[in-house]
């Protein structure tokens, strides 16, 4: 009678272990897929942020820039495609667009000594430089929690659960080699210089 | 009390630790692969909700650890008295205390965030301990500590034999934080705010009600009414768009959460607060479990079952 007690406590304590073993590494996986999510939606919220500074950016410089047209352009035309955007793999190129064509537009603008001195730019330029750079710490994040993901799922024991739940790897945000480069500047003067 | 009663209760008391401890275990290892599972936040890049950074701890003015007076951004402390009656003896605690109502801030390469400590796990070394004994006297500061409190340090036979710890969490040192962040005006709850008081304003003011009556009958239809509401959503848009700096982050600290259940800090590497984690959580799981079995052979033995 005494043995069978002692077994069935020892029992007890595999059975409820391994249970309790399986409960956490499904919902580690779990969470860790959803942290790749929630890191999406963090980058996310500051690039809708960065996309209603933008109209308000190129009506400032519209005034002070009118040879600049093309500089101009390409932004809008960038951050259309930013919008229309799907994947992680079109935002990261469609993003990547955007930070040089407003790259250009700040190296340019220092051509242009009023619209330098204009406050609302100014205004403007710093935060639009701030939400680059929160972008920039929240995409490596992002990417954090997709190889934690990424790493997890192939683990063993994890890589068990991760098969019966049917989870696959996620896309990276990767920065494109073009947006790695500097930015190629050229001056529109009136007088053709 | 009677021996073999005394012998059954304490193999109850650790029946009971052991399946409590084989419980702890489980949560130590929760706690340790959140840890793992959590990216290393920027302070810059850090989004509202659970967070885990790395920063130099900073704080003004820096303030006084209670024990020997040095200067901090936090502390811990703890006086015990050993006691014997003979057969048993053990260190029992006569007072014990913390900063953790005090903020400190964290400060990396790209921002400060300030830190609540309130309701943290702080997890850091021993910074001073202290026997006294033969030879060995308190220090003035700790004596009068003791004096302030009201608490003897002298006893009917001479000194009594004291043990003094402090931890502390100096200026400058790296300190991982896990906690969660929270914003003091919630923009969301702002804006509802303001949002309703406009509204409410709009509504009983009879010359705005005329602006938005805009086919003229003397009565605002919800067609109006909708549109009126979102202009006044557009407004609060852009008044929003103007107010935000780039100081938007001073507003922003990091506590405990209810809905995280979770907030550490601690000044070991992350990789040793893992490493401390998983080996509590195999002591708790191994060792609890096999101390309920030991126990439980010793009850049914007590029992004449085993």
């Amino acid at each position: 009678m005494g043995t069978v007690i002692v077994v069935l406590a020892v029992l007890f304590f595999i059975v409820v272990g391994l249970i309790m073993y399986g409960v956490s590494i499904y919902n580690g996986l779990i969470s860790l897929f959803h942290n790749v999510d929630k890191a999406w939606s963090n980058i996310d919220v500051l690039l809708k942020q960065r996309h209603d500074e933008i109209p308000k950016l190129i009506k400032v410089c519209e005034g002070y820039m009118k040879h600049e047209r093309d500089t101009l352009e390409s932004i809008t035309k960038a951050r259309t495609s930013c919008i229309n955007a799907g994947s992680v793999g079109e935002s990261a190129q469609s993003e990547g667009m955007l930070t040089q064509a407003l790259k250009s537009l700040f190296a340019v603008a220092e051509n242009y000594p009023d619209l330098k001195a204009n406050t609302g730019f100014l205004q403007l330029q710093d935060r639009v430089s701030y939400l680059e750079s929160q972008i920039a710490d929240r995409r490596e994040m992002y990417n954090d929690s997709t190889n934690n993901y990424n790493i997890r799922i192939h683990q063993i024991p994890d890589m068990f659960v991760a098969g019966m739940m049917n989870m696959k790897d996620k896309e990276l945000f990767k920065v494109s080699e073009t947006d790695r480069q500097d930015v190629d500047i050229k001056f529109n003067f009136p007088d053709g210089k | 009390m009677d021996s073999d009663f005394e012998g059954l209760a304490y193999t109850i008391i650790l029946l009971v630790l052991g399946v409590f401890g084989f419980f702890w275990g489980f949560k130590r290892f929760k706690r340790k692969r959140l840890i793992e599972n959590t990216p290393t936040s920027t302070i810059r890049g850090m989004a509202m909700g659970l967070v885990e950074i790395l920063g130099k701890a900073r704080k003004t003015p820096l303030i006084h650890s209670p024990l020997i007076k040095e200067k901090c951004v936090y502390y811990q402390y703890q006086i015990e008295e050993y006691r014997s009656d003979g057969e048993d003896s053990s260190w029992y605690t006569l007072v014990r205390g913390n900063s953790k109502n005090a903020p400190f801030r964290i400060e990396d390469e790209t921002g400060v965030v300030s830190i609540i400590p309130k309701r943290s796990e702080v997890v850091i070394p021993k910074t001073y301990t202290l026997t006294t004994g033969l030879g060995v006297s308190i220090p003035q500061s700790i004596k009068q500590f003791m004096i302030d409190r009201k608490i003897k340090y002298r006893g009917l036979f001479g000194s009594k034999k004291l043990r003094f710890t402090e931890w502390r969490i100096h200026s400058e040192e790296t300190v991982y934080i896990l906690g969660t962040a929270q914003k003091e005006n919630d923009l969301v709850n702002v804006q509802k705010m303001k949002m309703d008081s406009y509204l409410s304003d709009l509504a009983t003011n009879p010359e705005a009600l005329n602006a938005i009556d805009k086919n003229k009958d003397g009565d605002v239809d919800q067609k109006e009414w909708d549109a009126a509401v979102k202009q006044v959503e557009k407004e609060l848009i852009e008044e929003e768009g103007k107010s935000v700096h780039l100081s938007q982050l001073n507003d922003v600290y990091i506590s405990w959460s209810d809905v995280d259940k979770v907030f550490m800090i601690s000044n070991h590497p992350q990789k040793d607060l893992t490493k401390k984690l998983f080996w509590q959580s195999m002591l708790g799981i191994y060792g609890g479990s096999a101390l309920a079995v030991a126990m439980l052979v010793l009850l049914l033995h007590y029992f004449q079952i085993f």
